[in-house]
């Protein structure tokens, strides 16, 4: 465990699927370089395949003794799928508009299919994942070179680029399958919670874009961090399918607030709820599922009754800056600790491998 | 043969394909019936020739001898990825045979064992390529303590060659030049961008410098002691060189090294090593692999000792071996027809007979934390641990067999040298 955690909570209960955080982040870390088809942060529709396709079918994690468990490694045309491009050009001369090649699966395939029946009581609801930054990884434990560590300073996990062999023993390991095989550098690599922006007192790139203003960041010990009330005060926040064994630390406000299903002659019936509970103990595990819910009702009906309380104002976050609470001096003063400048990456085991000698911005040397 | 490859990739052609219509009027392929190294040494042939660009097609090979070397598939550590797991269920041994030729400043060794198709790492995520690597022990002056057979361990380094097969889509020049990195598709569009009015091709060129960079062969050097602490060599200082072929269902691959450099002085003439193989159509890769348990090399014929010592297994009671193996061994280590012990619990000593030398068993009977097997992760099962950690110093969780009479300890290793 590390001495602090920097963790997030994604309020589910507010995500439109919009996709903005997706993109974010693929502009920021993943346009490139073999990261092409990967997302570090995608938002899936659930229930459905989910991105890589059946991620929570594909082993990894832990059982009840501590065990790690055995996983598949998913392909990239087949479970993650490549985007396809389109004849644009020959659309000039009459053509009409062809993929390049058969589409068969992309990370969105099943967008908004949800389940149910339309209209009494079909439902789905949007799901964003990124790497979960685990207190007890599987892709670390997975790894026998010692080539994925969780930082000290705020528990972000990163591979250290120049350790790994690209064994990918640690997508096997990862249970929500949230670490990827970069061909091009025979390398794993995974979202790094934008640390470098971080350090500098900015928020993750998806965060900072959330248009739905779903993202809360903070350290989980900051008492008067939004992520530390959420998480530990209120306990409304759960991390995704605990039963995993991994304890994550991006955290997730269920989406307890679903529209009311219809009887036969298409009325509502009062007080129902389309989204089962049963998927929602799968995902959040029942005892916290059911605590959350409550809570987030009670505070509710209370914040409805009085206009007042603090948690759905948390919930309601007026002003986006007030999602974050980052600490630029904190690493300021981890870095100066360690003499090293501050405002450079606080570790540089992500560019420096355990054994190399120097290194300078870009370049590792030997 | 950084040569060879860089072309094969280019143009996106299997290497022995290339070198089948390329560089030489034929493929040779080489006799498979050969001495057995279980008895004997891998002798190697004096050339006055010059040995710094081998491959296996060179006419050097045919006055050499051959030796044949047993590869084991590795069982010691198991793995997470269910793919392997059960491509390698039920894998039995495969037999390599190897040929060494040196001259005064170089050594050069073949090894050739069937394989009946080319595997490549490629573009996607799920494939892997095949290969070869051979293993040097860094001090091999104490015969009995030889580094563990996984790649060394702890103050007991070893010097690994690694060769895979592969096309060049690795980073742009493999020394973490990212400055250079680029996104092909933004190269392209700025490729038909113009600057005042006239075409510029700069960005284009940048792209074919890149590219340039990026043709480059997965051949590697490593120091290790133990697996997990593997680290790679990039230093010019060691000069190695390494090519596979494929040809006739079998690969042929070579290495070639100086005898001295400052990582390791190969003078005595006499050394050990350690062949592995991989399998990419088995999602081969790491540890799981064929491997060899140490052979001796002779430049030239010796007096023998490395070879005695490390071929030596006491004269004792097989059965007598196996009662003891059942009673002492079988609740942690699974082996044989032992399935008693739990998966994880401890080292699977299934393949230990083909891998490990009787004075290694000996030392790991008598004194556990001797070596302690380096690449087992102890998270992946907390409630096994294979060792505790007194500062970095890895204490085995194994007691010591000190106690067992040295005729026991040789039933023992009798019983031990038959798995395989």
């Amino acid at each position: 465990m590390s001495k602090r955690q920097l963790a997030m909570v994604m309020d589910l209960n507010k995500c439109i699927g919009c996709q903005t955080c997706t993109v974010a982040c693929k502009t920021q870390w993943t346009n490139r370089n073999g990261r092409d088809y990967m997302y570090w942060n995608n938002v899936e529709t659930y229930p459905g395949h989910g991105y890589p396709k059946n991620w929570q079918e594909s082993g990894g994690g832990f059982d009840a003794a501590g065990d790690l468990q055995p996983g598949k490694i998913p392909n990239i045309e087949s479970d993650y799928g490549v985007p396809w491009e389109y004849n644009y050009d020959e659309m000039a001369d009459g053509k009409i508009l062809t993929p390049h090649q058969e589409p068969t699966w992309g990370p969105n395939w099943d967008e908004d299919v949800g389940a149910g029946n339309f209209p009494n009581d079909n439902y789905f609801f949007y799901i964003p994942r990124i790497c979960n930054h685990c207190t007890n990884p599987g892709c670390l434990s997975a790894c026998p070179r010692d080539a994925i560590f969780k930082r000290e300073q705020d528990g972000v996990v990163l591979v250290d680029l120049d350790r790994c062999q690209g064994y990918r023993y640690c997508i096997a390991g990862c249970p929500y399958k949230k670490i990827y095989f970069n061909p091009k550098l025979s390398k794993s690599e995974k979202c790094i919670l934008c640390f470098p922006r971080v350090e500098r007192g900015l928020p993750p790139a998806c965060s900072q874009q959330c248009v739905g203003r779903i993202r809360f960041v903070g350290f989980l010990d900051d008492k008067e961090s939004q992520v530390h009330k959420l998480v530990n005060e209120y306990k409304v926040a759960i991390g995704l399918r605990p039963d995993y064994g991994t304890t994550p630390n991006i955290y997730y406000v269920p989406p307890v607030f679903s529209p009311n299903k219809f009887d036969e002659n298409g009325a509502p019936i009062v007080e129902s709820s389309r989204i089962p509970d049963a998927e929602l103990e799968k995902l959040f595990g029942k005892e916290a599922y059911h605590q959350a819910k409550k809570t987030i009702l009670a505070e509710h009906k209370k914040r409805k009754e009085t206009g007042e309380s603090e948690l759905m104002d948390l919930l309601i976050a007026f002003q986006h800056q007030d999602m974050f609470r980052l600490d630029t001096n904190y690493y300021h003063d981890v870095a100066k600790a360690e003499g090293k400048k501050a405002l450079a990456p606080v570790d540089n085991r992500y560019s420096k491998g355990k054994f190399t000698k120097f290194t300078t911005h870009y370049k590792v040397g030997h | 043969m950084k040569k060879l490859i860089s072309n094969a990739a280019i143009i996106g052609l299997p290497l022995a394909a290339l070198i089948m219509s390329g560089c030489g009027p034929s493929v040779k392929t080489y006799d498979s019936n050969c001495n057995d190294a279980a008895n004997g040494a891998i002798v190697a042939t004096k050339v006055a020739g010059d040995l710094s660009d081998m491959n296996a097609m060179a006419a050097a090979w045919d006055g050499a001898q051959c030796t044949s070397v047993m590869l084991y598939p590795q069982k010691t550590v198991g793995t997470n990825d269910q793919a392997v797991n059960e491509m390698m269920a039920g894998a039995k041994g495969v037999k390599a045979s190897v040929k060494a030729l040196y001259n005064d400043s170089k050594v050069s060794l073949m090894v050739y064992w069937n394989d009946n198709d080319e595997s490549f790492q490629g573009m996607t995520s799920d494939k892997y390529s095949d290969g070869f690597a051979v293993q040097f022990a860094q001090n091999s002056s104490d015969a009995s303590k030889l580094p563990y057979i996984g790649m060394g361990s702890d103050k007991r380094p070893v010097i690994i060659y690694l060769q895979k097969t592969t096309k060049a889509t690795f980073e742009p020049n493999g020394k973490g030049d990212h400055a250079m990195q680029r996104a092909d598709q933004s190269v392209e569009k700025f490729n038909q961008s113009t600057v005042d009015g006239v075409q510029t091709d700069e960005l284009k060129k940048f792209h074919e410098s890149v590219t340039a960079l990026g043709d480059k062969d997965y051949q590697k050097a490593f120091i290790a002691e133990g697996f997990r602490s593997t680290t790679e060599i990039r230093e010019a200082k060691t000069s190695f060189d390494a090519s596979m072929t494929h040809a006739g269902e079998k690969y042929m691959a070579v290495l070639t090294r100086d005898i001295k450099d400052s990582y390791l002085d190969l003078s005595s003439g006499e050394f050990p090593v350690a062949l592995a193989v991989w399998d990419g159509k088995k999602a081969n890769r790491d540890g799981q692999k064929w491997l060899s348990g140490w052979v001796a090399v002779e430049l030239g014929k010796k007096d023998g000792k490395l070879v005695q010592s490390i071929t030596e297994v006491p004269k004792g009671d097989v059965v007598a071996g196996k009662a003891l193996a059942v009673e002492n061994c079988a609740a942690c280590h699974l082996f044989d027809d032992q399935v008693s012990a739990a998966p994880g619990m401890a080292p699977n000593l299934s393949e230990i007979g083909g891998q490990a030398t009787s004075a290694y068993i000996r030392e790991s009977m008598v004194n556990p934390s001797a070596v302690v097997v380096p690449g087992y992760n102890r998270n992946a099962h907390p409630n096994f641990a294979w060792y505790e950690l007194a500062g970095n110093k890895r204490v085995s969780t194994m007691p010591a067999y000190d106690w067992l009479a040295p005729e026991q300890q040789d039933n023992l290793i009798a019983y031990f040298k038959t798995l395989k």
